[in-house]
């Protein structure tokens, strides 16, 4: 039996003021699979993402498995409350007696919100308000997780533990995870599968399995010989 | 000096350059004592007016009546506000009618509303109502409206029930906007209740007080009461800033 898919996208249509993004979209997402979309700019990725949560409205059809969602987008002051101090952010979606404190305090530990947790969002750097939505997603325990560039603007070495710490997350429970991303590096390395995008009105132009065990080395030479498969796709 | 003091200083010295022209200006004799008393005897009378019963009637008159105008104004207000904010359809119904009587000096309303209602209590409130009620209306709507929208939608996408989006998210979203109205709406019911005072004489209040002082040539009575409102403003002001910076630091 083929089990149903997680999301389920039927003639997605979606336009900018008379402009074409997505001209009948389908795509399906299985469950627990983790994706990652690459595509050029403008190309409508954000505005997919924003759909397949329910943000903004479309034409067509998107079906979902679950209405446990979590969506991190790219601009964290959308999303993140004000009002609320970092800890009651982290922990807002949940009821109280949902919340998984210790999984809350791993969280803190792991991203260095632990300094901060009686602060409020203004009073955090751009990147710290960025990791503290992905700290949430991940709080939540949402069964589709929405992730839209996560890592924008992480240095290094945060992006990485925070990489881990999702990776870590999705083993162990496989929620169906959807990244977006600029990044082809960040996409191998956390991805099963790759799905690039065309220009507008867009489309799938590629789709590309990613067979590599984890953890993965950017270094080795079937992950390079993917990024250059990649690389390829956008340069042609 | 940091320069908090030397603020504080400046402020202090700009009311003592104002007191120090007052001084000057009734020392060279340029009024009739009997028009502009002197410094001291407004202070005196000041501290005496607060021992005499009629004073502190009026006082209390005056108070209670601004605390109720202002309340039944921030309730229905805020009711519609955020109602108008939700449903467009009701928004387009009312929004005309509500910039229309917004656009009116309020106070226009008060022979009318003498009519109506009969010469006391409740044609004052009702023109206090006409006047805080659309400015009330019109914050509310447009928080509703144009707090951030994805925010609001978190609600959706965390399935959160109704009542944890309301107050978690909506109420917080809104309330900076409906704090600035209160701030506005509070201020003319003052205006109002003063000035209504003023015109019907029929009971206690400080309005009608001032009057009572310019028919019996009190100038220095006068003057104590424009310095009590003065301070009462000052007052209010410090107040709202305090719960500006206590509730609303995260804007």
């Amino acid at each position: 039996m083929i089990e149903k898919p997680s999301i389920s996208i039927k003639n997605y249509n979606k336009s900018y003021s008379n402009n074409n993004l997505f001209l009948d979209l389908n795509l399906d997402f299985k469950k627990g699979e983790f994706v990652c979309i690459l595509g050029p700019n403008g190309c409508g990725k954000t505005t997919l993402l924003k759909s397949i949560g329910g943000l903004i409205s479309h034409e067509g059809l998107i079906r979902m498995q679950s209405s446990n969602i979590s969506y991190v987008s790219q601009d964290p002051n959308e999303m993140i409350l004000p009002w609320l101090d970092i800890n009651a952010n982290l922990i807002f979606p949940l009821k109280k007696e949902q919340a998984d404190l210790s999984l809350l305090s791993e969280l803190l530990e792991i991203t260095q919100l632990n300094d901060y947790k009686s602060n409020y969002p203004y009073q955090l750097s751009g990147g710290m308000a960025q990791i503290l939505l992905v700290a949430r997603s991940l709080m939540n325990k949402s069964d589709i997780i929405l992730l839209d560039e996560p890592f924008k603007s992480l240095d290094f070495e945060m992006s990485r533990r925070i990489q881990k710490m999702i990776l870590k997350l999705w083993q162990s429970y496989k929620p169906t995870m959807i990244m977006v991303s600029h990044s082809v590096e960040e996409a191998i390395s956390l991805a099963d599968k790759i799905i690039v995008l065309s220009q507008k009105p867009a489309s799938i132009k590629k789709v590309i399995e990613i067979n590599l065990s984890r953890s993965r080395n950017p270094n080795s030479s079937d992950f390079l010989k993917i990024k250059k498969a990649i690389l390829n796709e956008f340069f042609n | 000096m940091n320069s908090s003091t030397k603020k504080t200083t400046l402020l202090i010295f700009g009311f003592i350059i104002v007191l120090s022209i007052w001084i000057i200006i009734y020392l060279l004799k340029i009024y009739n004592p009997l028009i502009l008393p002197s410094p001291l005897q407004v202070f005196k009378k000041f501290i005496f007016m607060f021992t005499k019963v009629n004073f502190i009637q009026s006082f209390v008159n005056t108070f209670i009546r601004i605390i109720i105008s202002f309340s039944i104004s921030a309730v229905i207000g805020i009711i519609i506000g955020l109602i108008v904010g939700y449903y467009k359809l009701l928004d387009d119904l009312t929004k005309g009618i509500v910039d229309f009587i917004r656009s009116i000096p309020g106070i226009a309303f008060f022979p009318l509303f003498i009519l109506f209602f009969g010469v006391g209590e409740l044609s004052r409130l009702m023109v206090s109502l006409v006047i805080a009620i659309p400015i009330i209306i019109i914050e509310t709507k447009y928080g509703v409206i144009y707090s951030n929208k994805l925010r609001k939608n978190l609600g959706k996408l965390y399935n959160l029930s109704k009542y944890k989006l309301f107050t978690k998210i909506i109420i917080p979203e809104v309330s900076p906007y409906i704090f600035t109205s209160l701030k506005v709406a509070l201020s003319l019911t003052i205006i109002v209740v003063l000035v209504t005072e003023m015109i019907i004489g029929t009971s206690f209040g400080l309005g009608n007080l001032l009057i009572l002082s310019q028919f019996q040539f009190e100038t220095d009575m006068m003057f104590a009461l424009i310095i009590l409102l003065g301070l009462i403003g000052l007052l209010l002001n410090l107040v709202f800033n305090l719960i500006e910076k206590k509730i609303f630091h995260w804007r």
